[in-house]
């Protein structure tokens, strides 16, 4: 379509491992899975895959479960010849990987990278309740040391602060916040891979135990294990394609302090920043948009990146979302449709793309929307965030 | 050490229940949280938490206070840094009750983030103590070290006493 700053890379297949609350499945063989399945999609062999990227891969696991297996394991046990290969954890959100491959193949230093996305945190937790993060007994640095040695071990506290001063300054409610996750669970009756399917009703939400006020149980995403992945193809493939999607642009800024205890206005987060760069790339505006995936670690994360994408104003989020309506099924904006991490299950970011892909490519089954060509995906929150527009390249 | 108590404060969903939860003691939260690195740069900090006091850099050049330190002004760039001791109050910025047990049979407890109005604002992170309500966004709070399991002193905020 618009960008013209970039050779616009495409996503070419996509695919999944069995996702559920306690598989009592390897990281690795679940990746396997989803890595085989991908390539099967785009109408590859994985002869023909020369990059691959993973988000965090081999680095400190700030929690049981979250890193999933190592880069290389699997380049090893798939016999992938390589041009290029990242696995970090360091960079723009859950998405930082994707970018990564993105780049990588529309700057030439590969043709098909296979990217994903691997967890395992339902088993690693087991019968246990979730814990605190870094109490795991290791020395911290970085960013989040000071918030976790004074205390404050979750981000469903961190998320607290922010949300609070969204109510305290634009009068956010208890209710809109229940309605993201009403909504989202009635989309997840529509998707059979949903972990969480049972109705929820505002009183149940309203109901619900608090875990850090005002967030209580429903306010967070529950934890899966999966592996989701996509194969990135450079834009000069799309001949030989069944089918793509265009990266029509990413963004990956960050523009404040990477702290969530130092960002100066606690009613916005990293969104805006992305969100902006985005736009920045882009003659496509957010009426274009056809369907929103707005990551939701916790509700309120929805609200911040629906003010952030620009799908309302500053402020405006929670009378937005109202009675549900507007972002529900057959709503003006659709968001979630896939049951979002609150009932699809802690995909950590990676339910949003596929998502996307299903709902641009007739896919989506009953809770497909009509003439969909343009999606926008938000993941992240806190200080670090990344977004991507998808197209149907048309 | 006797341990002062956490107060919880009564929020619109836990009046729902039939009792008010019970308190959360310092012992209570003392496993709480990770030990941080001490590096070159932080160790004042942590030095002065053990003996009580809370310190930020200040650059000597443009003024700036910094958290956290650095040695180096990430505004202007420039090396000459001083450590300057703080003093009560402290602003209430935000704050939540965390009720969700992060080791079992845990009670509630509230968690604070405060300004330092007269330090560039610089925030601050701590667990609250000796509150009978959740205090309001404003609020102005004294604040104290404590030792945790892991080893560092680390902060506390209390209600300001007016002299």
């Amino acid at each position: 379509m618009t960008n013209t700053a970039w050779r616009r890379p495409v996503i070419s297949g996509v695919g999944q491992s069995a996702i559920g609350r306690r598989l009592d499945r390897s990281a690795y063989q679940l990746s396997v899975d989803a890595i085989l399945a991908a390539i099967a999609d785009a109408g590859l062999t994985p002869a023909e895959i020369d990059g691959l990227a993973t988000y965090p891969g081999n680095a400190v696991p700030l929690n049981p479960g979250f890193n999933g297996p190592d880069l290389y394991e699997l380049q090893d046990g798939l016999g992938l010849k390589l041009n290029w290969h990242l696995g970090t954890s360091q960079g723009p959100a859950q998405f930082m990987s994707v970018v990564a491959a993105a780049t990588a193949v529309a700057a030439g230093l590969c043709r098909h990278a296979v990217v994903f996305r691997t967890t395992t945190e339902a088993t690693a937790q087991g019968t246990n309740g979730r814990g605190g993060l870094g109490d795991s007994g290791f020395e911290l640095e970085g960013v989040l040391s000071y918030l976790l040695a004074a205390g404050a071990v979750s981000p469903a506290n961190w998320t607290a602060f922010f949300t609070q001063r969204h109510m305290v300054e634009y009068g956010t409610t208890k209710e809109q916040l229940g309605m993201v996750a009403v909504v989202e669970r009635a989309y997840a009756q529509l998707n059979p891979n949903a972990v969480l399917r049972s109705p929820l009703s505002m009183q149940d939400y309203l109901e619900s135990r608090i875990i850090s006020s005002p967030l209580s149980l429903f306010d967070c995403d529950i934890p899966v294990d999966g592996s989701m992945a996509v194969v990135i193809s450079a834009p000069e493939t799309v001949p030989d394609l069944d089918h793509f999607a265009t990266i029509e642009a990413v963004g990956t800024a960050m523009r404040h302090r990477p702290y969530w205890e130092h960002w100066p206005d606690l009613t916005t987060m990293a969104p805006h920043d992305a969100a902006a760069h985005m736009w920045s790339q882009t003659d496509l505006r957010p009426a274009d948009v056809d369907v929103a995936q707005l990551y939701d670690a916790f509700s309120p994360f929805v609200l911040f990146w629906l003010e952030a994408l620009g799908f309302c104003g500053v402020g405006e989020s929670g009378p937005f979302v109202g009675d549900g309506a507007r972002i529900g099924p057959g709503g003006e904006l659709p968001v979630n449709t896939w049951g979002g991490q609150l009932s699809g299950g802690r995909l950590h970011g990676w339910g949003f793309l596929v998502e996307s892909l299903h709902q641009l490519w007739g896919r989506a089954g009953v809770r497909q929307v009509s003439d969909v060509e343009v999606v926008a995906i938000g993941v992240g929150g806190g200080a670090s965030a990344s977004s991507m527009l998808l197209t149907t390249g048309r | 050490m006797t341990a002062p108590r956490v107060s919880v404060p009564q929020t619109r969903a836990e009046s729902l229940r039939d009792e008010p939860p019970p308190w959360a003691s310092l012992d209570d939260v003392a496993e709480l949280g990770a030990r941080p690195a001490i590096t070159a740069e932080n160790k004042p900090f942590w030095d002065a938490a053990e003996a009580g006091r809370l310190l930020l850099e200040r650059c000597q050049s443009c003024g700036l206070h910094l958290f956290p330190p650095r040695g180096i002004c990430r505004r202007c760039l420039s090396r000459e840094t001083a450590w300057v001791a703080v003093e009560p109050p402290a602003v209430l910025h935000a704050c939540t009750v965390n009720h969700h047990p992060w080791s079992p049979g845990m009670s509630p407890y509230l968690v604070g983030l405060a300004e330092l109005p007269e330090h560039d604002g610089v925030r601050i992170v701590g667990l609250m103590q000796g509150f009978a309500v959740e205090p309001a966004i404003g609020e102005l709070l004294t604040f104290s070290f404590h030792r945790s399991a892991v080893g560092i002193h680390r902060l506390y905020f209390s209600p300001w006493e007016q002299v």
